[in-house]
């Protein structure tokens, strides 16, 4: 088991009041699996996946990453984890703009240490399987949506993860771009055995996925 | 890609952020520089002039003011200079006639000063210094002078030109290019007896500068030359320099004061302009920290940055700090380029230099530090959020 969640909360302190974004979330993935969370905006999708991604941390509750209790690491171990092992994928792209394509999927390999040569090729073939090696050295003001997408989802599989977290991933995206997208996570992930959870608001792109769990109420429902 | 490739690439990225940082960084080098270079410049000048007859003592009519090269107010009868050589102790004794000039006319010179000293002994004022290759000392009693080169630069003078002074017609017949001492270039230095004549001082001198016998101090001599003439006041070295010091002192405290106030404000927008470039950038460094970039990583990639920013600003502010005191030194200051270039590292203080870098070095990191510690506290998701 890849992650595993028992109990989880998250409560923010609020003018005098708590707000309880996630009650008591349990979760269990296993390794290559294709989730989908779904739930409407505020619903605390994008609260579960920093929990997971290890972004944030929760109140209450135990998360366990590869067998490992998370609550027991250190800031830079969580920092390594975060580089090596977990990919994300953000509803905006959080692209750099003053990078190229090219030095945005470089830029996580660059972090890990792995040698220019190295981190060029691995980058040119990651552009090369999201359909983008005609924009290898396009700014990223000169892409569209879709494929500013695309380079964020070449960049969050890099280091070569174990785990991809997308945050709202077609939020931005016409239908033909989401399916696009939605297929090329899928491709990526079963070429390289990788865990993709992806949260979402968007019930129709959720048809291919392995498991569906809904947020609602500050809690996980398995739909599937 | 190396992060410290990255960060460049970044900088000459965005254009207009990196032009608008460097610039204002420049601007307040600048300030700082030209500032603290000119301060400097004038000091020296001040400062170079005390060494003025330096071992000799001064006679001059008591009462009187004596500032670093000239008295003020001053007039003594020839025969005076007999009653010294008279004392005990006097090796020589040299009469010298001082003539401040501003000339309302501004036919010739826009201010000088004329100095009447016996022919042949040039070298009480000038020192070693000889009049530039092809020129000598003017003859006994002629009217010919020896100018400064300041003087000569600025109404474009050569050996052999004529010049008009009270009425008379003078032939230039040397250029003066003191090393040392600025003064010596706005001098006009001409016989005594002309002077004299010119000035109509006839049989009065403004003071005697008396050469003492070896093994005899400045101060015995001077005591005796008190004692033995009336109404005159023989200054030694140190009691020359000490009238000059509360003046130089307060000039100090001034430029002190200048200086720092031109770096608090300097430094101010220096900051200012470092948590502008930052906080520009905090959503970028919060990407970067999503990833998972280490602390370490962090806090490089954001001093890097600033230091980069500085070290370029620095350099760039010190060159058009430099020009610009060249500048006003040059038109302001009325110093001519040759003493200028003798003088360069004057003008160019390398200990100015080393402190303003090492400050500015030193708050470029300690500011990247602050701010990297900020963001780190406030943390990536936080960051991302509140960017939306």
């Amino acid at each position: 088991m890849i992650i595993k969640a028992i109990k989880l909360k998250k409560y923010y302190e609020s003018n005098q009041s708590t707000i309880k974004v996630l009650k008591e979330v349990n979760l269990q993935v296993e390794e290559g699996e294709f989730i989908a969370i779904v739930g409407p905006s505020g619903s605390g999708k994008t609260t579960l996946l920093n929990i997971l991604g290890l972004l944030d941390n929760p109140t209450s509750g135990e998360l366990y990453l590869n067998g490992k209790n998370t609550a027991s690491l250190s800031d830079k171990e969580k920092r390594k984890i975060r580089l090596h092992k977990i990919g994300f994928i953000f509803q905006n792209f959080n692209l750099i703009s003053s990078l190229t394509a090219l030095e945005n999927v470089e830029l996580p390999m660059a972090l890990a240490g792995i040698s220019p040569k190295e981190q060029r090729k691995r980058a040119i073939e990651l552009l090369k399987a999201v359909k983008l090696d005609d924009k290898i050295n396009s700014k990223i003001h000169e892409l569209s949506m879709g494929e500013a997408q695309r380079v964020a989802i070449a960049r969050a599989f890099a280091n070569n993860p174990s785990i991809i977290l997308a945050d709202e991933p077609t939020a931005q995206l016409d239908y033909e771009n989401k399916m696009n997208i939605i297929e090329l996570l899928q491709k990526l992930r079963k070429k390289r055995n990788t865990t993709v959870i992806v949260a979402t608001h968007d019930l129709s792109i959720t048809r291919n996925f392995d498991k569906i769990y809904e947020l609602k109420n500050g809690k996980l429902i398995n739909q599937t | 890609m190396h992060i410290f490739t990255m960060c460049i690439k970044n900088i000459f990225r965005k254009k207009v952020r990196t032009f608008l940082c460097i610039t204002g960084f420049s601007l307040c080098i600048m300030l700082i520089i030209s500032i603290s270079s000119t301060v400097n410049f004038a000091m020296y000048f001040i400062e170079s002039s005390n060494l003025f007859y330096k071992g000799k003592i001064v006679v001059v009519s008591k009462n009187s003011y004596f500032i670093q090269i000239a008295p003020v107010g001053s007039a003594l009868l020839e025969e005076v200079g007999e009653q010294i050589e008279e004392v005990e102790g006097v090796k020589t004794v040299v009469p010298a006639i001082f003539v401040y000039s501003i000339s309302p006319e501004k036919r010739f010179l826009p201010t000088n000063i004329t100095v009447g000293i016996p022919c042949g002994k040039w070298s009480v004022l000038t020192g070693p210094l000889e009049p530039d290759k092809g020129g000598r000392w003017p003859e006994n009693n002629s009217k010919e002078v020896v100018i400064g080169r300041y003087l000569a630069d600025w109404n474009n003078l050569t050996v052999g030109s004529k010049i008009v002074i009270r009425g008379v017609n003078f032939t230039v017949v040397g250029i003066l290019s003191p090393g040392l001492s600025s003064i010596l270039s706005y001098m006009i230095i001409m016989p005594l007896e002309v002077a004299q004549e010119v000035y109509g001082y006839y049989g009065i001198v403004h003071m005697f500068i008396v050469e003492p016998m070896e093994g005899l101090s400045e101060e015995e001599l001077a005591e005796r030359i008190e004692e033995e003439i009336l109404n005159v006041d023989a200054l030694t070295t140190e009691e020359r320099n000490q009238l000059i010091e509360p003046l130089l002192n307060d000039f100090r405290r001034w430029s002190t004061a200048i200086e720092i106030f031109s770096f608090i404000i300097g430094s101010f927008f220096i900051i200012v302009l470092s948590l502008i470039n930052v906080y520009e950038r905090r959503r970028e460094i919060a990407i970067i920290d999503c990833i998972g970039a280490s602390k370490h990583q962090l806090i490089l990639i954001i001093i890097l940055e600033v230091v980069f920013l500085c070290l370029i600003g620095g350099a760039i502010g010190t060159v058009l700090g430099l020009l610009s005191s060249f500048i006003m030194l040059r038109w302001l200051g009325k110093i001519s380029p040759k003493i200028l270039l003798e003088h360069v590292w004057v003008v160019i203080n390398l200990s100015t230099l080393v402190n303003v870098f090492a400050i500015l070095l030193t708050m470029g990191i300690l500011l990247g530090l602050i701010l990297a510690i900020g963001m780190l506290r406030k943390g990536a998701i936080n960051i991302l959020r509140d960017e939306i």
